[in-house]
């Protein structure tokens, strides 16, 4: 059996909104296993990376959270401030979308990978030292004079693997990914997936990964969690699910991908937006906008349930899988 | 076949004027030469930087070209203020953030109103401005109720669509598309390419559509050209770029492109 490092049980997110709170995760539970990939797939508002950010415990002032984060037996959600900080960074560490934000562009690349270890109180030529190898290990050529240059001197690229060399510099077991290589370049893109994999690989630890990009999930992911609109879709193994989605939505998201290596026809598209969690409709979120929704689908909101091999979906007429 | 645009020779930098003198920077397109005909896609592909959005903002007219020259239908044309306004409305771009393009203060109809009060030759006569407007709404698959709305009340997906109607109201001959599906969630992006494929076929519109999505470009694009630092490296039927593509570039692309089957 696979050894569980989170588990996510019932999680929900309040956030404050003009006309009262809005529930924006519902109900939301899947796990994360040691040494695994796990993708995190949703389109807007579907809740992906708010439950990202509630694992690391970055939330907005004012969010409600309700369930449990747990974090070997630790509860991330009623953790203290403080308990937090010391596994921020040490246990958990995050990479975002957007380096160019994430990085601070007054710091030397060398001092902000170096930050957890100088907090740690480890000696400044230990410390630079390791950033060195850091950067080596991420593929930052000419580490002995990049280290000490800024983030406007880096690529977006660079950047990017700068931002995993922070995340490494704290041996963290988990890294959650939100969207990370979104804001790249396709040829960089995939030297980062590679990237990410190898370091996964050798370091043993597990990652979040948060995507929108189905194609990233399908190179990347062992498994996968489907959200729309605040609530689960469907769990499963990652190629599994894309080959043969059981969940109706996970089906529109996979026809929706145009391929390059063969000519595909613009998929049938799905009527309307993605639900907006503040008007969640009755019933399934999806059931507007699917084309075999019965009457059922528009009253009772359907529970996650196991269908074969390991499948879950919430879904009250599912696909054969 | 005349094409309805023809680029001749681009040339497009950003220099100061002290970085001229020292020799410069490389220009951000150098020398690119393309046309459009009638009744076409043209997808113009690249990464960050390679010049594809100065040369789509060059054709619309929002950028002047340092060298070379913009053929409309034969005749050349200049910066969009010095076009004649057959041409302006003739060209029409749909940028890639469907929310920042449309004022948040105005509403739908407002908006597609404003383009008629500018170019009076399109604006209905026979029959009023309102009906006009929710006929066109309705072309783009958006109710009559969104013409009192705004951008802010509006999802991407519809803002997109308003888009593309401020666009069709000026009864455009080439639509500029930059980006215009890549802001979009994947299940709302089908919905603008079905309805950017069906405006094709009904209105005769030809398409420049830039982007760096190449599963798109392949859906939709009869020519296919390539980008890479400014430069043109190559230019092809869709199904040739896909199939054989001769530049080392084109493959490097196609190779680091992700697709869901064969991970």
């Amino acid at each position: 059996m696979t050894n569980t490092l989170l588990r996510i049980e019932q999680l929900s997110i309040d956030l404050p909104g003009p006309a009262g709170p809005v529930r924006v995760v519902d109900d939301v539970s899947f796990t994360v296993s040691a040494g695994r990939t796990t993708g995190l797939i949703g389109e807007s508002g579907s809740g992906k990376s708010m439950t990202a950010t509630a694992i690391i415990g970055l939330l907005p002032a004012g969010a409600a959270v309700s369930g449990r984060i747990l974090w070997q037996d630790k509860d991330l959600v009623t953790m203290t401030e403080k308990e937090r900080r010391r596994l921020r960074g040490h246990e958990i560490a995050m990479i975002f979308q957007d380096p160019q934000a994430a990085l601070d562009p007054t710091q030397t690349i060398g001092k902000q990978v170096g930050e957890i270890l100088r907090r740690d109180r480890v000696s400044k030529s230990e410390v630079r030292r390791t950033v060195i190898e850091l950067l080596d290990r991420v593929g930052i050529p000419d580490s002995q004079t990049r280290h000490a240059q800024y983030p406007h001197q880096y690529s977006g690229g660079l950047r990017q693997r700068a931002m995993v060399a922070t995340a490494l510099a704290g041996k963290p077991q988990l890294i959650l990914a939100d969207e990370p290589t979104t804001a790249l370049d396709v040829t960089v893109q995939a030297r980062i997936l590679a990237l990410l994999k190898r370091i996964r690989e050798e370091e043993g630890m597990a990652m979040l990964l948060v995507s929108h990009d189905l194609r990233v999930m399908a190179h990347v992911a062992d498994e996968v969690v489907v959200m729309y609109a605040g609530r689960l879709c469907e769990i499963g193994r990652g190629r599994e699910v894309l080959n043969r989605p059981a969940h109706p939505y996970t089906r529109a998201l996979v026809v929706s991908v145009p391929a390059v290596r063969s000519k595909t026809a613009i998929a049938e598209p799905l009527p309307g937006s993605p639900a907006n969690p503040a008007e969640r409709p009755a019933g399934c979120p999806f059931h507007p906008r699917c084309a075999k929704a019965q009457n059922r689908c528009r009253t009772e909101v359907p529970r996650m349930r196991q269908i074969a091999g390991g499948r879950q979906v919430a879904c009250h007429f599912p696909e054969e899988v | 076949m005349t094409p309805l645009i023809e680029a001749m020779d681009l040339v497009v930098n950003f220099h100061s004027r002290r970085e001229a003198k020292r020799g410069g920077k490389p220009n951000a397109v150098d020398g690119v030469s393309f046309a459009v005909h009638p009744d076409e896609t043209l997808a113009v592909v690249g990464e960050s930087g390679s010049g594809k959005t100065t040369v789509a903002r060059c054709v619309v007219g929002l950028q002047a070209a340092q060298r070379g020259t913009i053929l409309f239908e034969g005749a050349p044309v200049g910066r969009v203020s010095r076009r004649p306004a057959a041409t302006r409305r003739a060209i029409q771009m749909v940028f890639q953030d469907p929310t920042a393009s449309l004022n948040p203060r105005m509403t739908v109809r407002s908006i597609i109103a404003e383009v008629w009060r500018t170019h009076r030759s399109v604006a209905p006569t026979d029959r009023s401005w309102d009906d006009a407007i929710v006929e066109l709404l309705a072309d783009v698959g958006l109710d009559a109720s969104v013409a009192s709305r705004r951008a802010p009340a509006l999802s991407g997906g519809q803002c997109q669509r308003v888009s593309i109607a401020r666009a069709l109201a000026l009864q455009p001959r080439l639509l500029v598309c930059d980006e215009a599906v890549s802001a979009l969630d994947v299940s709302v992006q089908s919905q603008i390419l079905r309805l950017l494929a069906n405006l094709r076929a009904t209105r005769k519109l030809a398409i420049l559509f830039i982007t760096h999505d190449l599963g798109v470009v392949r859906q939709i694009a009869d020519r296919v050209a390539v980008m890479h630092r400014g430069r043109l490296v190559e230019t092809a039927t869709a199904n040739e770029i896909f199939d054989q593509p001769s530049h080392p570039y084109t493959k490097t692309l196609l190779d680091a492109a992700l697709d869901l089957e064969g991970a």
